[in-house]
């Protein structure tokens, strides 16, 4: 493989650096691109941009938390002049439920499946492109109606829907229920439609991908963690979202032309006509929670992926069990299917359904707890770099712990029932999406950024990132637990009006101050980010020596990704091999004994 | 497994080699995991269905009749559905033996199939809209329970007719049109005081619960017939003996009091003219009897004096009591107007303006299924009273949920064949875009297949 | 399998089932579809509805189902393609089944549940209308079924 510059600090320039472009060429290539690795980047980028409006409404709730009623810094004064810079209970409902919406919708889904999903899929399974180009296309462009649904939705009557991201009828159903149950609702709804929209068309064209176009040698079976991961979110994007979009369909016919799908007879809110009805709000439950909680999958088993790509490559050594981990993880996709109704427990479900969710939901910590021990092995006896990559994945491995096993708690009814709706939930959530996701997309840019950019970020600030956010994260949702464990709910604007909870006030203190250093050793990421993007140092197709395919295009690579026919010999993992005098044995090296016929053939 | 790289450019890159999981186009692939989307996406639409209609209170669900859904029309749909599935597998396989025009052929065959179905399709939509069947915020005219607030709404909506009416003539219109309105106010005026005021009171005045839900039924049913709530034309009739018992009963008193006012106006009048005799008797005596009266004069004109005093208080007497019987007998008849009217209502008459009831609606129950028709409703159909149906308003929701969804596919399939129509010849080159919008257009089929039974027959 | 950039190949080439079709063989399932069309139609207005619905409903559900194996194996192919077709098509039913059955407990016998308060504004059971006008105040005739 004399051809492939392995681990060279020469630039590689590849296609699209020309030096001049006209309007037109400029966004064909940046704008409406359909290449696949610049919607990838488009998406990541919108998605950080998502991330940082997700965060600050996070703030928000956190300072209502910690010192209710007192104005909010910089922009209480302008937000509620009123009301002398005090919030209101509605303006309360509206900033959790927008921060989840935000968050979940527009950060986590589209930043795994949309940003890294594109850029990684057709780079790791030695494919030119997507199968449908335009459809990916298409598929970004279709999540900007769905920005600017949930843009305007702020600026609707309410500012903002307020029914909880989870939308429950009758509150989302009649508009007149609250402030914001009317148009903000609406938007809300058509926004959630068009991420759906985007969601299915990408997944589509994610598995004809993977399916159709892998290189010569890529078996399925060859196809690195992160793949599998990309893989079967798709599939589960693929049969749970549909059900979503029909749900939201029926609830935005509810809303405006007066349907009673999720309304009983007589419900009236606010002297509003009473609903014709007929229908049964838990039906919107059902529905709902059939798509979001495959959805909750949707947003870890990609990441997932790349930290077993990432754990395996810095500790140089094979995935441990990588097989198991394909069947785990598509256990817990087939699994996740079926466990829904444990989001329900108190919803006045009936109990021999509760029983079948709490049992089916217990099960999936089998095929958790396979993925976790195979982490561990992996990482046993390895020789570890302690890379921010690195950092960030074992981080994610010991936060999923921790949100797993609380996971297991509230899996059982009778637990459940009296942590519902508290803030040991929240901190369930947290630990899986913040302290697993967020910890694990953080390591995948590090990691791929050389890949999307050419150039490196920096490592010392990395490392000083990841542990001001580890700290602070830890700081803001392990005291969740405690507060969940004596009952704090979630969802309430102040509390303390309980005497039972005025005490906990200095807890949630220091769990804002913590979310505000979280938040703020956010911005060391963000210079790093952008800094490195102009004046990192260069750097060559490897630089990790790492196995998979993408490592051994260009970095950046061109339009149409390899510069030369990728053919697999074996797994993403041979780390260490002793048919090599590396610690590392590309997917694309040929074995020793045809290595010469193969170099002979594969030179241009 | 292949191994050679390709060599020549494919869009200034090289071209790259694959190892397909699957022996077909890529198109394909993606079209099939997409119609599994759309299968979970029906699931959920036809699930829902299924639970909430079969979870409908039992009994309740309106029957294809009852909505004007005809089954005839649905299976006329399958039928050309069927077809258009097959003249597009027809013009697959002319595309595959490179029979463009043939192909193109088919696929117009096909167009015009599917554009037939959206046509009955929204035939039949209308027939439902000119029922009031259709869901609508805050409130359709679908009312699932005859109860007070169905009877609330239909007096509203007769006195918002009434308002509008008035409002229009005030305004003078052409004569033509200002009779009509009259008359149109004539039924409405009818309606309000023999059809909604008559069952308020009845509603009101009865403590037999069983009588109250029965003029509940038959007030709903008069107006929006159903089947199964035939049972109303028997109720209807008890009205009509429970009407002409009280006018029976009210003929009795009413004809003795009306004697008995004709026996003291004759009374009066009487005592009027003796009264009127005497005082021409006492003016004549005091004439004759001049300045100076003799005694004989005198007690003559006393005499008289106190006759006149006595016609004259018989005559008040008689008529008071004739005042007093007649205020009686006003009080009868209105009683008697109200029963009347009532009576004129459910058997038809001279002064009604609306035809009557019992002529109002038919019930056939000669077939297999009881088949009724008519009602205030169809016969006027400027009134569109509130209308009761049970659980219509969830039908109306499923039902227009799904078939608008099928429609929509539909519509999005027959705008696909337009755009491959125009956009050249079909022949093996294309075949695969034949085959795959035929795929799309099979799947539409197929969930057609499903609705027919779900929505027209069960 | 050496079809490179498959998408552009046409579909017949890509795999060689030319001669599955057969235009009478699309005509033969024709008939079968509205044959079949035709049964549950009858079905519908035949005394069989009348005097067991849920046999004729079960009958007119088994007959939509063999209208779409049909549609699905002949028309759509599926009769003829590799074994890809039971990956896509068994687990999206499956599920779609599990999705319905889920429902059942909490949607699809929702008035088992139905409070008192609901029950005022529900649609009544048409059967407890079955009761003579006029009689006795005794006789309750519109309790509602959670109150047996």
């Amino acid at each position: 493989m004399s051809d492939i510059p392995l681990g060279t600090t020469a630039p590689v320039a590849v296609g699209h650096a020309k030096p001049s472009m006209g309007v037109g060429e400029f966004l064909s290539t940046y704008v409406f691109s359909r290449d696949h690795k610049v919607i990838g980047i488009q998406f990541l980028f919108s998605t950080l941009l998502w991330f940082l409006v997700g965060g600050l409404l996070a703030l928000g709730i956190r300072w209502q938390l910690a010192w209710p009623w007192s104005n909010m810094p910089i922009i209480g004064r302008m937000l509620f002049s009123a009301q002398g810079g005090q919030i209101s209970p509605e303006f309360y409902t509206m900033l959790f439920t927008m921060h989840a919406t935000v968050m979940i919708f527009f950060v986590i889904i589209p930043i795994l499946a949309g940003a890294f999903g594109n850029f990684l899929i057709p780079l790791m399974i030695g494919a030119d492109d997507m199968a449908f180009p335009t459809l990916n296309m298409l598929s970004y462009w279709f999540m900007w109606p769905a920005f600017i649904c949930i843009g305007l939705s702020f600026f609707a009557p309410g500012n903002g829907a307020a029914a909880g991201w989870t939308s429950y009828a009758p509150l989302s159903a009649i508009p007149e229920a609250a402030p914001s149950s009317g148009m903000a609702q609406t938007l809300w709804l058509l926004g959630i439609t068009f991420v759906g929209v985007s969601s299915m068309m990408g997944s589509v064209n994610y598995l004809t991908t993977i399916i159709q176009m892998r290189a010569p040698g890529m078996t399925m079976f060859r196809l690195p963690l992160t793949i599998w991961g990309m893989f079967i979110t798709a599939i589960l994007q693929a049969f749970a979202l549909p059900v979503l979009t029909a749900a939201g369909f029926m609830l935005l016919l509810d809303r405006t032309i007066g349907t009673g799908f999720f309304l009983p007879e007589m419900a009236t809110a606010n002297n509003a006509a009473p609903t014709s009805g007929g229908g049964q709000p838990l039906l919107w439950q059902h529905l709902f929670w059939f798509y979001s909680h495959p959805a909750v999958y949707i947003m870890i088993l990609p990441a997932m992926g790349m930290v077993s790509d990432m754990i395996s490559c810095f500790a140089r050594k094979p995935i441990f069990g990588y097989k198991p981990m394909v069947y785990s993880m598509s256990g817990i996709a087939g699994l996740g299917f079926i466990v829904w109704g444990h989001h329900m427990f108190v919803s006045g479900m009936n109990p021999a359904l509760g029983m079948t969710f709490m049992v089916s939901t217990m099960m999936i910590a089998l095929p958790s707890a396979v993925k976790t021990f195979n982490w561990l092995g992996t990482l046993w006896g390895g020789k570890i770099h302690y890379t921010t990559p690195m950092l960030f994945s074992i981080a994610f491995v010991s936060m999923f712990v921790i949100g797993g096993l609380s996971g297991i708690f509230m899996a059982a009814t009778p637990v459940d029932q009296m942590i519902h709706d508290t803030y040991y939930i929240v901190a369930h959530f947290h630990y899986v999406l913040f302290g697993g996701t967020a910890m694990g997309v953080f390591g995948a840019i590090y990691f791929w950024f050389p890949k999307m950019f050419g150039r490196m970020m920096n490592d010392s600030w990395g490392k000083v990132h990841f542990f001001l956010t580890f700290i602070f994260l830890n700081g803001t949702f392990f005291t969740m637990h405690v507060l969940g464990a004596v009952g704090f709910p979630r969802r309430l604007a102040d509390p303390y009006h309980y005497l039972t909870f005025a005490q906990l006030q200095p807890i949630n203190q220091f769990m804002t101050i913590s979310a505000i250093g979280m938040v703020t050793s956010q911005i060391i990421f963000a210079i790093n980010f952008f800094y490195s993007m102009f004046y990192g140092p260069r750097v060559g197709r490897n630089p990790w020596h790492a196995n998979s395919l993408e490592w051994m295009a260009p970095s950046p690579p061109g339009h149409g990704n390899f510069d030369f026919q990728p053919v697999v010999y074996r797994g993403p993992y041979e780390y260490g091999s002793p048919e090599t005098d590396d610690d590392y044995y590309p997917q694309t090296q040929p074995p020793p004994e045809d290595r010469e016929a193969s170099s002979d053939e594969g030179d241009h | 497994m292949a191994t050679a790289a390709h060599e020549h450019e494919h869009h200034g890159h090289i071209r790259l080699e694959y190892q397909p999981a699957l022996p077909i186009p890529n198109g394909k692939v993606c079209l099939w995991l997409f119609l599994s989307t759309e299968i979970m996406f029906f699931a959920a639409l036809i699930g829902a269905y299924i639970v909430l209609r079969f979870g409908a209170p039992a009994g309740t669900w309106p029957g294809p009749h009852d909505v004007h859904v005809i089954e005839t029309v649905g299976a006329i749909n399958t039928f050309v559905l069927i077809c258009s599935s097959v003249t597009i597998v027809l013009a697959l396989e002319a595309a595959k033996q490179n029979k463009s025009g043939l192909a193109r052929m088919f696929l117009f065959l096909t167009l015009a199939l599917g554009t037939l179905f959206l046509g009955i399709k929204a035939f039949e939509y209308k027939s439902k809209f000119d029922h009031g069947i259709y869901p609508k915020r805050p409130h359709s005219l679908v009312y699932d329970k005859a109860d007070m607030y169905y009877l609330q709404a239909v007096r509203q909506r007769l006195q918002d007719h009434r308002a509008s009416i008035e409002k229009e003539l005030a305004a003078k219109p052409a004569k033509q049109k200002a009779e009509v309105l009259r008359q149109r106010l004539d039924v409405v005026d009818h309606l309000l005081t023999h059809y909604v005021a008559w069952t308020e009171r009845q509603i009101a005045q009865s403590d037999d619960a069983a009588w109250r839900f029965a003029q509940f039924d038959m007030f709903a049913f008069y107006i929006y017939p159903l089947a199964r709530n035939a049972a109303a034309t028997s109720y209807l009739e008890e009205d009509l003996r429970v009407v002409k018992e009280e006018l029976q009963k009210l003929a009795a008193p009413m004809a003795k009091l009306q004697s008995e006012i004709e026996k003291q106006k004759k009374e009066a009048e009487e005592a009027g003219a003796r009264v009127e005799a005497l005082q021409e008797q006492i003016e004549e005596a005091k004439k004759k009897a001049g300045d100076n009266p003799s005694d004989e004069q005198k007690t003559a004109i006393t005499k008289l004096e106190e006759e006149l005093a006595a016609a004259t208080k018989q005559q008040t007497e008689a008529t008071a009591a004739m005042k007093k019987a007649s205020t009686e007998l006003q009080g009868l008849q209105v009683q008697h107007k109200a029963a009347e009217g009532r009576r004129q209502l459910i058997e038809g008459g001279s002064d009604s303006p609306v035809p009557s009831l019992k002529s109002l609606v038919e019930v056939d129950d000669s077939g297999p299924h009881v088949k009724v028709h008519g009602g205030l409703n169809e016969h006027f159909p400027w009134l569109k009273l509130p209308i009761h149906i049970p659980s219509g308003n969830m039908w109306a929701s499923t039902y227009f949920l799904l078939t608008g969804f099928h429609a929509m596919h539909v519509a999005v399939g027959l705008l696909v064949f337009v755009i491959v129509l125009l956009t050249g010849p079909l022949n093996r080159s294309r075949a695969n875009v034949v085959e795959n919008i035929g795929l799309y257009w099979h799947f539409v089929d197929l969930v057609w297949i499903f609705l027919f039974p779900l929505l027209y027959l069960f | 399998m050496n079809a490179h950039d498959v998408s552009t190949d046409v579909a017949s080439d890509a795999h060689g089932h030319e001669e599955h079709g057969g235009n009478a063989k699309y005509l033969a399932v024709f008939g079968a579809l509205v044959v079949l069309t035709a049964i549950s139609f009858f079905l519908a207005n035949s005394s069989v509805y009348e005097t067991s619905p849920v046999v004729a409903r079960a009958a007119m559900l088994a007959v939509s189902c063999a209208k779409a194996l049909l549609v699905m194996l002949f028309f759509m192919h599926l009769l003829w393609e590799a074994n890809w077709k039971y990956v896509l098509t068994i687990p999206a039913s499956l599920m779609s089944v599990f999705l319905v059955l889920m429902l059942v407990p909490d949607v699809g016998r929702r008035t088992e549940k139905y409070n008192l308060e609901r029950w005022r504004h529900a649609s009544e059971p048409a059967q407890i209308q079955h009761h003579q006008a006029g009689h006795g105040a005794d006789e309750e005739p519109h309790e509602t079924p959670d109150e047996h």
